[in-house]
């Protein structure tokens, strides 16, 4: 191509789409989203009721049909539909597809929950709001004045949310998200409300009291590796304090830090086995956490690890399959390995299946389980305030009804929390990896440990309170 | 002091070093492998390859593809990869990009590989998809490790590590034993001189591309299963060996190795040792000064390669620059005239001012993001465009200024917080340019290079200085924060450090700039204190670069100042043109807008791809949000056929519109008419657009010609029909026609390019078109020949006023005429080029 018009043209383009967002952009089809969330379109099914197909777990038929209306001054795009925004940051450069199961677990919902008749008879569209990981000001503006909440979300830098202007507390937006990361988020009740709370100050550390025992003397040095990012290393902060604040047992030892990209991580687990740690943590991505498993196999250490319930992920097993040591991973839900055992887990995977028939990319992960159960939160709240009294949903009201509810596993998906007074689960299943399989390690389902569900619930230290900054 | 060192634990301490050792130089043996490719690049073809790390990256997705995608043997996907595809990509990337690089200054070179790197890691997630897990095994991955000193060493990390004994044996054979590889010596040593005894460079030069491409494969399929299978962390994997190389001046592959050996220890041995705790001497230091400073150094190892690179960057002599006369780059920029000047300086923030009405609220923060950084790749312009200075550190200049004006404006006067910022910045900026004095060209970038990366890792990311990674940044003025203000401010203070830098540039200091550019030595000789004018460009620059950090978000991020995001906007104001106002304003734009606006539009949707929409079945699209994620790259990847950028070539065809004042109003009429008709929303979005391109892009060019031009006769039809134009652009709904806004912009574009094309050949041929002496051979650079205003220029520029021609005329008695022609040619040749 002759490169002097190449040029010219790429200039002319670049122009031409700057000011086609500014004007083109007061066209209706930029507004929309990704667009993929609009399945149900106008038509409403009759919600078959008392049907299986209908429920969730224990809720019974959470969504259906109704006359609810949407408060005018909220309801963003408008009153036709409930518009709701769903942010993560799938379209990051550095991590493609990053919390893209918030995105796929929220439109496996919508789908389903539309097919029944929407909530209280409102179709649901999503609206994507992609923070891309660092854009995340970039979606303010939507997100206060587009959708009438935001449900099943998440963002890294979820603390940018509320900085700036416009930011979610500026605009009162209501943000049920799937999962928070920064303090600041954690601490902004006002505008956040979550299925299953991840507040700064108060940890659950069921996981810790399960240690202390199985583990009494390995816990007294306990090496933290975690990664270079300001998000991780508040987690990191977390995890130290609520080992100091628990004491004995607990000692934490070493902190090694690695770089979230190009880690050499024979580095690492040299670091970890020259502290002589008799235990460790890995704080991070899966990925990562799957490189550092294989290291410390080959060095032969052999030490416990635990891990956070974002590790519980296959990406973990691509490199941290047999790993030399028990690998102990919290999780605050039910095992996808279980599934038949929890009629709502089994419900979460079908709808998850029935979305990857429309979007092949659609990605099954744990965090999309506190996506849906924050979208069944979202539900009963709603359908309260639209079946009840002048029938209309407000936000306001939405904050209300939560309050209201004071133990919720989103239909058995999850330990039980109380998203009214915003405290994380005080139970936890332990899971371990076995060759290259998750498996329960504890409690056995039917033991003394075990509640009902088979979760094991600590009568002491389960939710440990510390002051982080 | 090490006595007590030993006390504390001799056995542990002892043994906590020989393990470190050991696996630090297990890790340097894959440095080792990666950094010997670079080196037999850049001897042999003197082009700093930055995407290096790319090629290995894409490498090792390309050996994933064949192994686990297709299925092929492990050692034969291995053996296609490093033989023969790697090989064959690094031999077209030679034969087609470089080689038109030659002529160009090392910074078109290094921007264009730059753009490479950034080209290929855009590129890959889009050839594979980066929601779908992959991984490559290690080889022999079943077989147990083996011990040594306490590590555990797999089979895959020893064949990693005979790997790099090999290559070291290989390559040192290669170079001194076999013709080609004494060839590629030769044309290093002297390139002209091989070439008359017969050697031939290009094939040289793309063998040797070749060759570090197969190195770059094999350090990416050996790095990937220690690693994951990620673009950019793979390309990191192998870009941290960048400071082995320089150990060995880019040239020896020996003192590379023993960079690589030095880098993997001092890495392994930072992660060890440096590290609070309570186990022994250091670690106690460590966290007692933690507790008391408030610092932390956690992440050392992390910054460790940038550090070793800084350090040796320090320590080491650079190569001679082979003296030359005169640079004959082919990278040219247009001197600006105070006309133009001016008439932008108005132009520009009004028409802000009008966009800010009408953009709706989401793009208005993308926007002031780009605005800013329209500021920031501004202060390259006297650095890189007229001095010809490398920096890859201008965001952390940005950076430093963010952190001041957010620290320091939170609770003291906002207006004195900005000067600060600036000050701090200049003096961080000349601070940094006293090492890099010795330095030019890549080293210079590399040094520049490094203390951007410990910046952002040693310092920003430090919870004292930017908590969780974020600072909030006050707004110039009590209530100017929401992003429009900003959008204003940002404009305003561009426009006023633009007219700044334009008077710089038509300064005796501009000249001197210049001409330090072409030629240093000379320069030099001359009585030029290099030094000193070095240190006040970097120190203008950096203060710039601070300004524009200062006032670019509200909410400043760790990330936005990392090392990745300065080698864009070094590449964007490049690709823009980096020594012109307009060229640092469309960069800017390019980075700060470029995506975050374009994605909206093309959202995942169908429409907003072309290509067959994709069901279920796998049919290969191309979202046009994909392309926004390497079509910068692509840009500066053509820089070798336009070095001088985008907006030089658009600005030829627009100065002729703001040479003739009749033009320039009707063509700003023009879109104020347009903008007032959308402003009042009598027009909507899409015809507003299509207007104002139709406008600017095909019929305001063309104005000029109303008033002056060969054919008079045309100028009332090429009138009406420029007319008819732009009303049919304003009433047809552009937006019914089609769902998919893609195909919108297409129509429009193509509408636009045919009134453009109709409208010229309604006018006729324009008579000058193509005639016009051609320069004197002996004038290379000289664009055009001289006409009366450049001799004034040039008679002034020696200080010669009319009065002393006069006498001078009068002394030599009617020879004036053809003396004074030959000295005003001499010294426009001397300022132009």
């Amino acid at each position: 191509m002759n490169s002097a018009s190449g040029n010219k043209f790429v200039v002319a383009v670049v122009a031409l789409l700057l000011v086609a967002a500014g004007c083109g952009a007061k066209g209706d089809s930029v507004a929309e989203g990704g667009g993929s969330g609009d399945s149900g379109g106008s038509e409403t099914t009759e919600a078959p009721a008392g049907d299986a197909e209908a429920n969730f777990g224990d809720i019974e038929a959470p969504c259906g049909p109704g006359e609810a209306t949407i408060d005018e001054g909220e309801a963003g795009q408008g009153t036709d539909k409930l518009y709701i925004g769903v942010n993560s940051d799938k379209g990051s450069d550095v991590r493609p597809g990053l919390l893209r199961e918030l995105w796929d677990a929220s439109n496996a919902y919508i789908d389903w929950c539309n097919e029944q008749g929407g909530i209280a008879g409102l179709q649901i569209e999503a609206v994507d709001l992609d923070g891309k990981l660092f854009n995340v000001p970039q979606y303010l503006p939507t997100a206060c004045n587009d959708v009438f909440a935001m449900v099943g979300g998440g963002s890294t830098f979820d603390d940018l949310q509320l900085k700036g202007s416009p930011n979610l507390e500026e605009c009162g937006q209501l943000d049920m998200a799937g999962f928070t990361v920064s303090k600041a988020k954690a601490e902004a009740t006002d505008t956040y409300l979550a299925a299953l709370p991840n507040p700064a100050q108060s940890r659950p550390a069921s996981l810790y009291e399960y240690l202390a025992q199985a583990y009494p003397e390995e816990s007294g040095d306990v090496a933290i590796a975690y990664g270079d990012l300001d998000t991780i290393r508040f987690v990191k902060d977390q995890t130290v304090a609520v080992m100091d604040k628990l004491g004995a047992p607990f000692k934490a030892g070493d902190e090694i830090t690695y770089a979230v990209q190009g880690q050499d991580f024979k580095l690492i687990s040299q670091s970890i086995k020259g502290s002589g740690a008799t235990m460790g943590t890995y704080i991070g991505e899966p990925a990562n956490g799957g490189l550092l498993l294989n290291s410390l196999k080959e060095d032969g250490v052999t030490i416990p690890m635990f891990l956070e319930a974002n590790n519980y992920d296959p990406l973990l097993l691509d490199k941290g399959a047999n790993p030399a040591g028990d690998v102990l991973i919290r999780l605050p839900h039910a095992p996808f390995e279980e599934a038949e055992d929890y009629p709502a887990m089994q419900k979460f995977i079908d709808l998850m299946d029935a979305r990857k028939e429309k979007d092949d990319q659609t990605k099954t992960a744990a965090l999309g389980i506190q996506s849906m159960s924050s979208w069944l939160l979202f539900t009963q709240a709603a359908t309260a305030c639209g079946s009840t009294g002048d029938k209309v949903i407000s936000r306001d009201c939405i904050r209300e009804q939560v309050g209201e509810i004071g133990e919720w596993t989103g239909g058995g998906l999850h330990a039980p929390t109380n998203p009214g007074e915003n405290l994380p689960p005080k139970c936890v299943i332990v899971m371990t990896v076995d060759g290259d399989k998750f498996v329960r390690k504890f409690p056995e389902v039917g033991s003394d440990d075990a509640t009902d569900d088979g979760y094991y619930c600590p009568e002491e230290n389960a939710v440990v309170d510390i002051d982080v900054e | 002091m090490i006595g007590t060192l030993l006390a504390q634990g001799t056995p542990n301490l002892w043994n906590q070093f020989l393990t470190a050792t050991v696996a630090g130089l297990v890790t340097a043996a894959l440095y080792a492998i990666a950094a010997s490719g670079l080196v037999v690049t850049y001897t042999t073809s003197g082009v700093f390859n930055f995407a290096h790390g790319a090629f290995g990256m894409m490498a090792a997705f390309t050996y994933w593809q064949f192994s686990e995608g297709w299925g092929l043997p492990a050692w034969l996907s291995l053996l296609l990869v490093v033989g023969v595809v790697a090989p064959l990509f690094g031999s077209i990337v030679e034969r087609v990009l470089m080689r038109g690089l030659e002529g160009t200054s090392e910074l078109i070179k290094l921007v264009v590989t730059v753009s490479l790197l950034l080209a290929l890691i855009g590129l890959a997630p889009v050839i594979w998809d980066p929601t779908v897990g992959r991984s490559v095994p290690e080889f022999f991955a079943d077989s147990a490790p083996v011990t040594i000193a306490g590590v555990g060493i797999s089979i895959h990390r020893i064949i990693i590590f005979v790997s790099a004994m090999l290559v070291a044996i290989g390559l040192r054979l290669f170079l001194y034993n076999t013709r080609t590889g004494v060839a590629m010596r030769a044309v290093v040593d002297d390139r002209p001189l091989a070439q008359l005894n017969g050697a031939r460079p290009g094939l040289t030069s793309m063998a040797s591309w070749g060759l570090g491409a197969g190195l770059a494969a094999l350090a990416g399929i050996l790095g990937a299963p220690i690693n994951t299978l990620e673009a950019v962390a793979l390309t990191l994997l192998v870009f941290n060996s960048y400071a082995a190389p320089v150990i060995g001046r880019l040239k020896s592959v020996p003192l590379t190795f023993l960079g690589a050996i030095l880098l993997g220890l001092a890495q392994s041995y930072a992660s060890s040792f440096v590290k609070s705790g309570d186990s022994n001497v250091v670690e106690r230091t460590m966290a007692s000064f933690e507790e008391s400073t408030g610092w932390t150094l956690a992440n050392l190892q992390v910054a460790m390669p940038a550090i070793v690179l800084f350090v040796v960057m320090l320590f080491i002599r650079p190569d001679r620059q082979r003296s030359h006369s005169l640079t004959s780059t082919r990278e040219q920029f247009r001197v600006p005239t105070w006309r133009v000047t001016l008439i932008g300086a108005i132009l520009f923030p009004i028409g802000t001012v009008m966009m800010t009405v009408i953009v709706p609220d989401n793009f208005l923060l993308s926007l002031a993001g780009g605005y800013a950084l329209g500021l920031i790749a501004l202060s390259l312009v006297p650095l890189a465009g007229y001095s010809g200075q490398i920096s890859l550190a201008q965001m952390s200049f940005a950076g430093i200024g963010a952190v001041v004006m957010g620290n320091y404006g939170a609770n003291h006067n906002t207006i004195v917080a900005l000067v600060l910022a600036v000050a701090v910045s200049a003096v961080v900026g000349a601070l940094v340019s006293l090492p890099a004095l010795r330095l030019s060209g890549i080293y210079l970038a590399l040094l520049t290079g490094a203390f951007a990366l410990m910046l952002t890792k040693l310092v920003l990311s430090q919870q004292k200085v930017m908590s969780q990674g974020n600072l909030q940044v006050p707004p110039l003025f009590d209530g100017w924060g929401s992003s429009r203000s900003r959008i204003i401010v940002s404009a305003v203070a561009f426009t006023l450090v633009g007219v700044g830098v334009v008077a710089v540039r038509r300064s005796g200091f501009g000249r001197r700039l210049v001409a330090m550019k072409d030629s240093p030595d000379a320069c030099a000789t001359l009585g030029l204190n290099l030094t000193r004018t070095n240190v006040y460009v970097f120190a203008l620059s950096s203060g710039i670069a601070g300004l524009g950090g200062a006032l670019l978000a509200s909410t400043a991020q760790v990330d936005q100042f990392n090392f990745e995001v300065s080698l864009s906007i070094t590449m964007l104001a490049v690709v823009g043109g980096v020594g012109l106002i307009g060229g640092a304003f469309f960069g800017g734009l390019l980075l700060g807008a470029f995506q975050t606006i374009l994605g909206p539009i093309f959202s995942a949707n169908a429409v907003g791809y072309f290509g067959v929409p994709s069901g279920s079945a796998g049919i290969f699209t191309l979202s046009v949000a994909k392309i926004t994620s390497f079509a910068p790259g692509l840009m500066g990847i053509s820089l070798g056929r336009n070095p001088s950028g985008a907006m030089s070539q658009v600005g030829a065809g627009f100065r002729a519109v703001g040479e003739r004042t009749e033009a320039l109003v009707i063509s700003v009429f023009g879109v104020v008419g347009i903008w007032v008709l959308a402003a009042t929303g009598v027009v909507g979005g899409w015809q507003f657009t299509a207007a104002v391109v139709v406008w600017v892009f095909a019929v305001a060019p063309l104005t000029p010609l109303l008033f002056e031009g060969p054919h008079p006769s045309q100028r009332v039809p090429v009138a009406a029909l420029g007319a008819a134009a732009v009303a049919l652009a304003l009433v047809v709904p552009v937006e019914s026609l089609t769902e998919s806004n893609g195909w919108r912009v297409v129509m429009i574009v193509v509408f636009a390019g045919v009134v453009g094309a109709v409208l010229a050949r309604v006018y006729g041929p324009l008579t000058d078109e193509g005639e016009g002496s051609a320069p004197s051979p002996d004038l290379i650079g000289v664009e055009r020949p001289f006409n009366r205003g450049d001799l004034i220029e040039a008679d002034s520029e020696i200080g010669l006023t009319d009065e002393a021609l006069a006498d001078y005329a009068a002394a030599n008695n009617g020879r004036s005429a053809s003396s004074r022609e030959a000295v005003g040619a001499g010294a426009g040749a001397g300022s132009t080029s």
